[in-house]
């Protein structure tokens, strides 16, 4: 193990020791094992990742407490969503058939065991109780007609053998035997974020199919929109189409940006920028902001070479697949899972239009 | 203390442990009881983050708030704290769980090829935002 890794083990042990008392009694002490050894410290674990490096989120409120009124027959009924671990937000409709079975429809836009590729995958259930659905024998094929293999353990189709759905009441979710929680469609708080799910500068469909059109008529007022830093493994936070929203739409004078502050995955792991992340600087006359991690004072990168200058008025994440999609999204549809979308791109299947560009990230860039 | 909301780690677990209870007869037969759990804590992580992801000022925001009991190695968690969800995840798995490489991608169902490979990009960025040598 070199020192790095020496650091990271002993810098995260350390850390999660740390834990205020808040944290749930029996998940402290194990924390000091070297090795996991059973559930409880999973728990402990589990809280320590989360209370480390869970952003500050806030639950959508769900009403608690009742069977929600979706069908009179069961609360599986419905179109549910879930994250994968691998990064996919496959949807899950359940219905009940002619026969009044209850069937599944799962259809995973990045399914690793088909490496990649979308997948389908349907069953026909039944109740077992009142919080348990079961499905026997689901079949899982690969939307472009490869074959879906196990990534461990036993065969596929037998890892599938009895897929149980839980329905917990309180949270009208329901957990699968492989850990992903489904939510139901449309719980996802209160209404929809602009920038997941609106387009800029063209505000519909048929303006961005003109705006299309424009740009690949080489129009310089539309060509900036058609940005290959959006895809792969370019360096997203260079588009034009970024500084442009913020110095349009937010009046923002000065901001910093690059993928350290909000991370990045790669190509070959199944994955492009989800998230760039634009930070307001303040102006020498502006009293400091709080400082922002990853972001301080004393850091060079902030706000040119200005050291008083500090972070100010926050930050603002912006999605690459946001802004491309806010260009190429030529079916009027809405733009779903910007994340998915970006990493389907980064897959090899870029949109007709833009291209994708070779070459590493580049460092955070000051722009003014 | 850089870090996101102890209350809401603390639900976090609550709501894993509380799957795992319920479905105990089941998850007491997987081979790796805690892989599951950390994986229904990743996922419900994952879950609010993507509900959540514009918030992520407030994320922000919070690290910004000063425990007074200072970190160990405070530059090292802000650097993991700056990987990917997706590296972060690895790196946690890996070196605070103590996870072979197959274990995590096991648990996080991806192939071990691709765990090797976020570590080492985790690990890349590490050693350049940490200035230490892999």
């Amino acid at each position: 193990m070199t020192r790095l890794e020496e650091r990271i083990r002993s810098g995260l042990q350390e850390t999660a020791e740390r834990i205020p008392d808040t944290a749930p009694t029996h998940a402290v002490e194990p924390l000091r094992s070297t090795r996991p050894a059973g559930v409880w410290v999973a728990a402990a674990a589990v809280f320590a990742v989360l209370v480390l490096f869970t952003p500050i989120l806030f639950l959508g409120g769900s009403d608690s407490g009742t069977i929600p009124a979706g069908d009179s027959q069961s609360p599986f009924m419905g179109t549910w969503v879930t994250a994968e671990a691998d990064g996919s937000t496959p949807t899950m409709v359940i219905q009940v058939s002619e026969n009044e079975d209850l069937e599944m429809l799962v259809h995973d836009d990045y399914a690793s065991v088909c490496s990649g590729s979308p997948s389908t995958m349907t069953g026909t259930g039944h109740l077992q109780g009142d919080t348990e659905l079961v499905f026997p024998a689901p079949m899982l094929t690969c939307d472009d007609g490869s074959q879906p293999e196990s990534l461990s353990g036993p065969p596929l189709e037998e890892q599938l053998q009895n897929l149980t759905f839980s329905y917990d009441v309180e949270s009208d979710t329901v957990t699968d035997n492989f850990g992903s929680i489904w939510t139901r469609e449309g719980s996802e708080g209160p209404g929809p974020d602009p920038t997941a799910t609106g387009r800029w500068p063209q505000s519909s469909a048929e303006e961005v199919a003109e705006a299309q059109e424009r740009a690949d008529a080489g129009d310089p007022d539309y060509t900036w929109q058609v940005d290959p830093k959006l895809v792969g493994d370019a360096a997203p936070w260079g588009a034009e189409i970024f500084a442009r929203f913020i110095e349009e739409e937010l009046g923002w004078e000065e901001f910093i940006s690059g993928s350290s502050f909000s991370g990045y995955a790669y190509a070959d792991g199944g994955g492009s920028y989800a998230e760039v992340l634009f930070i307001r600087c303040a102006r020498p006359d502006q009293p400091p902001g709080p400082p922002v991690r990853g972001c301080t004072p004393r850091d060079p990168r902030v706000c040119a070479n200005d050291r008083r200058a500090q972070v100010r008025d926050g930050a603002v994440p912006l999605d690459p697949a946001w802004a491309s999609g806010s260009y190429r999204d030529l079916g009027g549809r809405a733009m779903g899972d910007a994340a998915a979308r970006a990493r389907r791109l980064a897959m090899g299947s870029p949109p007709p239009r833009l291209h994708r560009q070779a070459g590493r990230a580049a460092r955070p860039a000051i722009r003014r | 203390m850089a870090l996101g909301d102890v209350g809401l780690a603390d639900e976090a677990v609550d709501e894993a442990m509380t799957r795992a209870v319920a479905r105990w007869d089941t998850v007491r037969g997987y081979d790796r009881p805690e892989g599951w759990l950390y994986r229904v804590g990743l996922n419900w992580a994952r879950g609010v983050f993507r509900k959540r992801r514009y918030e992520l000022l407030s994320d922000l925001e919070a690290y910004s708030q000063v425990s007074d009991d200072p970190l160990p190695d405070p530059d090292l968690i802000e650097a993991v704290g700056r990987l990917s969800l997706k590296l972060r995840t690895v790196v946690v798995a890996r070196y605070h769980l103590d996870f072979s490489t197959a274990e995590v991608a096991e648990t996080l169902g991806i192939p071990e090829g691709t765990v090797k490979s976020r570590l080492s990009r985790a690990l890349n960025q590490l050693s350049r935002e940490l200035g230490e040598l892999l």
